[in-house]
């Protein structure tokens, strides 16, 4: 008897659904979407995506692998390795996101077809690189027939976009709240007025919204015009978000913005040897999956991929993310995901039922946390006791690096710097002593020029964390006995 | 001579703009939990008019810009 799971991510579309049948991630196609699943394959535009990198590919399978009654075909899509959000994206992953969706577009519209939907979270970052996932979001264009997904475009892509770009960078969290994307009258209502001045912002966002308020219950069907679009009025549609979108940057301003290039807690030798010492661990412990908690702009997370890892290198400052992304971009760096997760408050289960996207920990455990000058973050500015993080961490990686910065540190002094001192745990003895309640200490050394030491430690979790889920063992889990020297 | 065709298309494009601001001053009666796009396709079809002309306009101006191209070079030849 097949053990299958559907993905509870997927169940809006009728055209078919996503699941696992023995493992194997699989997509059933139902009957209804023969004729534009046939017609997304026959007129090209299939293999023409594939082949420039836009659209995740599939190998048709058995049918009989269906699910359920009334499936047409069935797929295997390549598994993307890791899911992320558009709440976790920095402005240019978005902004890259939104460029592909609409290149999508065109290419689809060139070929008779058109996207059914343009929601954020049909992409995903695969190799460095956004990429369409969800295959039936492609059907056949009826004659003169408008873009019904203009408005999931809009408050997907344009509305944050526009916000972060004029408002506040920050404002992308908004996402969080607001799955479907963000209310086109909220968007409206808190851009600055100059945005109305822009054909662009007025056309798509502020007369968007007033439109979808005076037409709300109006059938659109019966318009006069409706079926009068042309092709060609459609690409003037996707050539002007595309420009809109073009033009919009959150660039990093200021000094504050230029010294994440620097680190100034070390000196070139203490942070030559910590690096060294890092690859030393990696090499060791040889893990298939790095999370670089606290990563800033990605130079552990470089390393750790050139070591082989698929590296998720998360901070929660949009600014550290950005310059991340932009750096592995340039670099054409594959093995880094910068993401924009806020430690003290990870991205929580969310939308139906909580269960359709997932919590950061839940797309766990990663083989190897990297926690480099991340807890006294934690334990200072946000009062988290060390017993706390280390019991999540524990959850969180099979193993851990932990940097542990001393109060005596002059990092850790800062954030002391206007406030009391009630951190009395915060010693390394007591870290420690709570460590081995959730870890074995494997391994640990003093980071040279400073009073900072790192510790490598296996978690004593690792039995029901995701190893196990994964199908690990312990005989294949990284082993750390390679670990040796200063 | 070599701004015209942008002028062209975005003074189309601010009439059109203007035209559909009209459509904001309009009273706005509220109905909620109806069909949540409609305005969304009634604004396409609106603009839908202005987007096939700037379309038409900037395939114009890069035939007429390569055409030129290949004439002056021609001439250097």
């Amino acid at each position: 008897m097949s053990e299958f799971h559907r993905n509870p991510a997927s169940f809006r579309d009728p055209s078919g659904f996503v699941y696992r049948r023995d493992g194997l991630l699989l997509r059933q196609v139902n009957d209804t979407y023969r004729a534009h699943y046939d017609a997304l394959m026959e007129s090209g535009l299939y293999d023409e995506l594939v082949s420039d990198g836009l659209l995740v590919p599939h190998d048709a399978v058995d049918p009989a692998l269906a699910m359920t009654p009334h499936a047409y075909q069935v797929i295997a899509p390549e598994p993307v390795p890791f899911i992320s959000y558009p709440y976790e994206w920095c402005f240019g992953q978005l902004k890259d996101a939104a460029l592909l969706t609409l290149g999508v577009q065109r290419r689809a519209l060139e070929r008779g077809l058109t996207l059914k939907d343009a929601s954020a979270f049909n992409v995903q970052f695969v190799e460095g690189r956004p990429i369409l996932i969800d295959t039936l979001s492609f059907e056949l264009r009826g004659e003169g027939e408008p873009w019904i997904a203009y408005r999931q475009f809009c408050q997907h892509f344009l509305a944050p976009l526009l916000l972060m770009a004029h408002v506040d960078v920050r404002l992308s969290r908004l996402f969080t709240s607001f799955l479907d994307g963000l209310p086109l009258d909220l968007v409206s209502d808190l851009l600055p007025r100059r945005t109305w001045l822009r054909l662009s912002s007025l056309l798509h966002i502020h007369l968007h919204a007033r439109s979808l308020r005076r037409y709300s219950g109006v059938r659109a069907t019966e318009h006069r015009l409706y079926r009068s679009v042309s092709q060609t009025a459609l690409l003037g549609l996707v050539d002007s978000l595309e420009s809109a979108v073009r033009r919009l940057s959150a660039d990093p301003g200021g000094t504050e913005w230029a010294d994440y290039e620097r680190d100034h807690n070390y000196s070139d030798a203490a942070r030559r040897a910590k690096e060294e010492q890092v690859l030393r661990v990696l090499e060791a412990v040889k893990p298939e999956v790095v999370w670089d908690l606290g990563a800033n702009t990605g130079a552990f997370s470089r390393i750790a991929a050139r070591a082989g890892a698929r590296v998720i290198s998360l901070d929660g400052d949009p600014s550290a993310v950005e310059l991340n992304y932009r750096g592995i971009k340039e670099e054409g760096e594959t093995g880094v995901l910068p993401l924009l997760v806020d430690l003290a408050c990870p991205t929580p289960a969310s939308g139906w039922a909580n269960t359709e996207r997932d919590s950061l920990e839940h797309r766990g455990p990663a083989d190897l946390l990297l926690a480099l000058a991340l807890i006294h973050h934690l334990g200072i500015t946000h009062n988290v006791p060390i017993a706390r993080i280390l019991e999540w961490l524990g959850r969180l990686g099979r193993h851990v690096l932990v940097e542990f910065v001393p109060k005596s540190d002059p990092q850790a002094q800062r954030l002391l710097l206007s406030r009391e001192d009630i951190f009395h745990d915060f010693t390394q003895e007591s870290f420690e002593r709570t460590a081995r309640d959730y870890f074995a200490i494997e391994w640990q050394r003093p980071v040279a020029d400073t009073g900072r030491t790192l510790y490598l430690m296996r978690s004593l979790d690792g039995a029901t964390s995701g190893w196990s889920r994964a199908g690990g063992t312990e005989a294949n889990a990284p082993q750390v006995d390679a670990v040796s020297g200063t | 001579m070599g701004r015209t065709p942008r002028i062209a298309v975005k003074s189309a494009v601010s009439t059109t703009g203007v035209a559909v601001l009209l459509l904001a001053v309009l009273p706005t009666p509220v109905y909620a939990y109806l069909d949540p796009v409609s305005g969304s396709i009634i604004l396409q079809v609106i603009a839908a008019g202005v987007f096939a002309g700037v379309m038409t306009t900037k395939r114009y101006w890069a035939h007429l810009k390569r055409a030129f191209g290949n004439l002056r070079e021609r001439l250097s030849r």
